[in-house]
């Protein structure tokens, strides 16, 4: 039971930044989720208990082991919205590297015909 | 799809065919390779991919233009600035790819022009293994011979050889081609994109030498890993 809530929280999670990347209402997006986070953050410091609670309620014993977990799931979102941003950051380069190659190897052409 | 013809290669003059020889710090052959080629055809133009060595002074200086990548991309994104450098002049009817390594003969790009003229095709590609002499080793035909079966059951193109870098392409064709693949995968995407877009192709047998400096400079086997890992990927 608890597996299959981790795994669609994965799924979830994937399928919203593969949305959010590029769209320009990410901005605003993440700032929510940030502050969503904060907020969680802020009630476990508060109430230690309720992630044992809330653990519990999802089948998991304890609540250190769910932090584990939502700690392994947000490092693997932070990989992925990394790769993506400098897979997109290298394309942008590639193309500004070609284009100011190609266009100056034809400007000399010309002149030089 | 009749491959071996016996067209002449001095039927037409070749003024229109811009030869694309990406180069990625080729200083000991480029001046070599760029006479060779400039002996059949006049537009040789040298993609200088980030070179440290000189490359594009020495290309220039044995006649070719160059185009000069201020930072290294790898095969498949000089391809793509000499496809966006022919789609820029208007005479260019051919576009020619062409090994900086020395592994490829002139005679053969012409052969295969002349072959893409006389019959109208959109793509002709050489290949190492219809016919033509081959000194590979065991372990590289192996490899290409596996990387052939895949492309052949991904893209339903019965090629016989993917990844030669020879290949004569028409204006149309390269203008629609756009290589998102900057590293050796372009080999494949270029075959992807002829079996979408149904272009009409051929293959070539040509010569490959493997000069020692060219096994030295050419692609590991085990890059045929990389390349697949990176197709499942995008």
């Amino acid at each position: 039971m608890a597996s299959l809530i981790l795994i669609i929280l994965v799924l979830v999670g994937v399928f919203v930044l593969w949305r959010l990347s590029g769209s320009a209402h990410g901005g605003a997006a993440r700032r929510l989720a940030f502050l969503a986070f904060f907020g969680v953050v802020v009630l476990t410091i508060a109430f230690p208990e309720t992630t044992t609670v809330v653990a519990n309620r999802m089948g998991i014993g304890r609540g250190a082991d769910l932090i584990l977990y939502l700690t392994a799931f947000g490092l693997m979102f932070l990989a992925a919205v990394s790769y993506l941003r400098s897979r997109s950051i290298e394309d942008r380069l590639a193309h500004l590297v070609s284009k100011q190659a190609a266009d100056d190897a034809v400007a000399r052409w010309d002149t030089r015909a | 799809m009749n491959g071996a013809s016996d067209v002449a290669g001095d039927s037409l003059t070749f003024d229109d065919v811009l030869v694309v020889i990406p180069a990625w710090n080729e200083a000991p052959v480029i001046e070599q390779v760029v006479k060779s080629v400039l002996i059949e055809f006049p537009h040789v133009l040298v993609i200088d991919d980030g070179s440290s060595d000189g490359t594009a002074e020495l290309a220039a200086a044995a006649g070719a233009r160059t185009a000069v990548h201020a930072l290294n991309l790898g095969q498949g994104g000089a391809l793509a600035t000499g496809l966006d450098v022919a789609r820029q002049l208007p005479w260019v009817r051919w576009v020619v790819t062409f090994d900086a390594d020395g592994q490829h003969l002139a005679g053969d790009a012409a052969r295969m022009v002349d072959i893409a003229r006389r019959d109208n095709l959109d793509v002709v590609l050489g290949t190492r293994f219809s016919g033509g002499t081959t000194n590979a080793g065991r372990w590289r035909r192996m490899t290409l011979r596996a990387a052939t079966a895949y492309t052949r059951w991904s893209t339903g193109l019965k090629v016989t050889d993917t990844h030669n870098g020879l290949r004569v392409l028409s204006r149309e064709f390269a203008a629609r081609l756009h290589l998102r693949e900057r590293g050796m995968g372009h080999a494949s995407e270029i075959l992807d994109q002829i079996a979408e877009q149904s272009a009409q192709w051929v293959e070539v047998p040509v010569d490959i030498t493997y000069t020692q400096y060219s096994v030295a400079k050419g692609q590991p086997i085990s890059n045929a890993v990389t390349i697949l890992f990176d197709r499942l990927m995008r």
